[in-house]
């Protein structure tokens, strides 16, 4: 079997580690709660799914209800089935299809059923009432850092109205005291990488490190004076960030992304402009690092200065970009390519990771113009199809192009190339993003190249660099070397 | 009256109407999909007066609101059928119950409507949404929702205006690509970059036998793009990205793969608002070139 399959193998044996929390839940059946806060890699789902599995195997009619944001039921759902337990995502559609099938002589949920809703559904007053009318058997809170207000009175409700309710709150950062929420009692479990061995008893810390490159690139001067217009209208829009979502900001890392980014950022601001709409919310896609699979509302912001101005300025930023010869960031990926040989006889896995999905396409067709046909995964995909992405770049390798928000919660300790074709705008980012790559499993070392604009000043860019290198040195607190 | 469609559950077990109502919601516009996705169904007790309902509804932008006892729904009250009732109010009532119309309460000015199902076919209710502007459903135990017909009418413009844009974008591109080349250009940029799929000399001599991903496949071709950039602008990378984003988001709506988000619908917008500025500039560019 190919190695990157077996890596994504859902039946690989546990580590130490992990066995270890399922025994204790098993031999510990008083313990009503359990924290665990596992550094990020550590494989928190990956024990939750066996441990579905043997609560099921060993009692059937058991009602397991795990909670999760949105974006990451499908990857939970895929990692059950492959481990052969069936599980259903509820939304508000499939909840009144199930509200529809319900008969006299049957429940809404199912007992032996395992059941993913979304925190932010499942909160909802209605839905909170019909999870609470049955007695559930397990609790599974993924991401339970982000249990507030509402979302902490869901579990809350839901530990009260089922007394035989036992809970897994999963965490790699910690969270409040489990017996606010009438867990109790409870225990925590707490991991570092620094701990962690493998089966065979290595330390995981053990692992090949990454290496860091960085790939400086400069802009000509067609470039620079689009920045220019593209400052402008930022100074128009506003330049704050702190000032209530204005999209000035947004339009400076359209910019730097690419091309296509800024084409589609500018044309939407100038349609609503043209049908009267003089407010701006965030796409998903524009949200970048947070966006695509991020559970955020969109933020709407009334539009400053005057519109006809605005419009002015983006039909001549559109007009430059129109007549736009170059793109020098494009020209150092190709470099790049180039050195690394892709495609290569036997590839080697290689993701390449942009903030937004226009630059995901943009750069989709700038790969298949070299030959290369690349994996592209990104929010607005169905589940099928992004499962099979997923399994189909496990499988075969090659090159995947990836938004930094459809990585969340995805296992990529296969690839071997990691390229950051944008740096996120918030540093806090980059761990999370990098755990998905540098985490248990991986057999060969990781390079990292970043794509850097070469300009006098960057404090952000050296901000995130820092970030970086820090990880990349020695992290005792997430899964990695 | 409306059908009772009851699912089959004998024999099947649950994974089996799990399947069913996949596979049903799959081929239908199913009233489920028509029911706005955060709605709340507001019921209002039998007792409450009609000045406090009519209140209630205006704050909310409701024209009918159900009410509902024990959590049992006994009838819906509306505009419609409050006037029925205050039509029918003489001054002789209101002088003998010392009482205004407004007084009334909810349960004196009941209508009934008919009950659809999630999973029915929206056609199906038609007849009834025609007579009473609005049907329920669920049933009277269990309320899911209420239909209106601004629900239909949003629901079938969000299905439909992606298909009638993206229409207009394919007939754009096409003219787009005459404009370009002709019949004989497009014969020889054609055999260059389909003949992969189709065989040599087996591609087809018109943009009406080929698809969409074809046109967009002959503009990006490395020796093709010369012909097209006069008329796309840009580069052939990003037009190539764009012509991709278009194709998949078709791709998307026409298997029905998944459900186009509202920033799609602003993307084929986009696209679509390019592409006819494109079609307007190469139109400008050629009646001026045809002056005498």
């Amino acid at each position: 079997m190919n190695e990157s399959i077996r890596k994504h193998d859902a039946s690989r044996p546990l580590m130490p580690h992990q066995q270890a929390l399922i025994d204790q839940f098993f031999a510990e059946p008083a313990i009503r709660g359990y924290i665990v806060r596992w550094a990020v890699g550590l494989g928190k789902s990956y024990t939750v799914v066996h441990l579905i599995k043997r609560l099921l195997a060993t009692q059937p009619a058991a009602r397991i209800l795990v909670l999760s944001p949105g974006a990451l039921q499908s990857q939970m759902r895929d990692m059950l089935e492959q481990i052969g337990v069936s599980a259903e995502a509820v939304d508000r559609f499939r909840y009144r299809e199930l509200q529809d099938a319900v008969s006299p002589h049957s429940e809404l949920w199912w007992a032996g059923r395992v059941y993913l809703l979304s925190t932010d559904f499942a909160k909802q007053e209605d839905i909170a009432l019909s999870l609470c009318s049955v007695q559930w058997t397990l609790l599974v809170v993924d991401e339970a850092q982000q249990l507030r207000a509402q979302r902490k009175g869901i579990v809350r409700a839901l530990v009260a109205s089922s007394p035989k309710l036992r809970a897994l709150l999963l965490s790699s950062t910690g969270i409040d005291d489990p017996s606010q929420l009438g867990i109790e009692p409870w225990k925590e479990t707490r991991t570092r990488a620094v701990d962690v061995v493998d089966a065979a008893g290595r330390r995981i810390l053990d692992q090949p490190r990454p290496e860091l490159k960085i790939l400086e690139f400069h802009l000509d001067d067609s470039e620079r004076r689009l920045r220019d217009s593209v400052d402008e209208i930022a100074q128009v829009l506003g330049v704050n960030d702190s000032n209530a979502g204005l999209p000035g900001p947004v339009f400076a890392a359209l910019a730097a992304s690419s091309p296509s980014a800024l084409e589609a950022g500018l044309r939407r601001l100038r349609n609503r402009l043209a049908h009267g709409a003089y407010e701006f919310s965030q796409t998903a896609g524009e949200q970048g690092d947070m966006g695509d699979l991020s559970d955020a509302g969109e933020h709407t912001a009334v539009l400053p200065g005057d519109p006809g101005e605005l419009l002015e300025l983006l039909n001549r930023c559109l007009n430059e970009l129109d007549a736009l010869a170059v793109d020098s960031k494009l020209v150092a990926l190709k470099t790049l390519l180039g050195q690394a040989q892709v495609p290569v006889p036997t590839p080697r896995p290689m993701c390449i990771v942009t903030s937004y999905r226009a630059t995901l396409l943009y750069l989709q067709a700038a790969l298949e113009e070299l030959g290369i046909t690349p994996w592209a995964l990104y929010g607005a995909m169905s589940d099928d199809t992004r499962v099979q992405t997923v399994r189909g770049f496990a499988e075969h390798g090659g090159v995947l192009l990836a938004t930094t928000a459809a990585l969340k919660g995805l296992s990529m300790q296969q690839v071997d190339l990691l390229v950051m074709y944008d740096l996120p705008r918030n540093p806090s980012m980059v761990v999370p993003l990098l755990t998905r790559f540098q985490r248990v499993g991986r057999t060969d070392p990781l390079t990292l190249t970043v794509l850097l604009e070469s300009k006098a000043e960057r404090t952000v860019e050296s901000a995130l660099i820092s970030k970086l290198q820090a990880f990349l040195a020695d992290d005792q607190d997430s899964g990695v070397s | 009256m409306i059908p009772k469609m009851r699912l089959v559950t004998g024999g099947l077990g649950e994974q089996g109407i799990s399947s069913e109502l996949d596979l049903v919601s799959a081929l239908f516009h199913q009233i489920n999909r028509v029911m706005p996705e955060n709605q709340r169904p507001l019921t209002v007790p039998p007792g409450m007066t009609v000045a406090d309902a009519l209140a209630l509804m205006r704050h909310n932008g409701y024209s009918q609101v159900p009410v509902a006892m024990g959590g049992v729904v006994l009838g819906v009250f509306s505009h419609r059928s409050f006037a029925q009732k205050a039509a029918e109010y003489t001054w002789h009532e209101v002088s003998k119950q010392k009482c205004a119309p407004g007084d009334l309460v909810v349960e004196d000015c009941l209508e009934q409507f008919d009950y659809a199902r999630v999973s029915q076919e929206m056609r199906q209710v038609f007849d009834a949404m025609d007579r009473n502007n609005g049907v329920l459903v669920g049933s009277p135990e269990m309320l899911q929702g209420i239909l209106t017909p601004m629900d239909f009418l949003r629901y079938l413009y969000k299905v439909a205006s992606p298909f009638v844009m993206l229409s207009e974008i394919e007939l754009t591109l096409r003219a787009l690509i005459r404009l370009a080349v002709n019949q004989d250009e497009l014969e020889e940029l054609a055999e260059r970059s389909l003949a992969q799929f189709y065989g040599p000399g087996k591609v087809p001599r018109t943009l009406e036998g080929i698809t969409f991903d074809n046109y967009k496949s002959i503009i990006e071709h490395g020796e093709n793009w010369p012909r097209f950039e006069p008329i796309f602008g840009g580069n052939r990378t990003r037009t190539a990205a764009k012509l991709k984003q278009l194709s998949d988001l078709r791709n998307d709506l026409f298997h029905f793969k998944r459900e186009l988000t509202v920033e799609d619908h602003e993307t084929i917008s986009g696209l679509r608002d390019w592409l006819l500025l494109r079609a307007k500039m190469a139109d400008a560019r050629r009646d001026t070139r045809e002056k005498p």
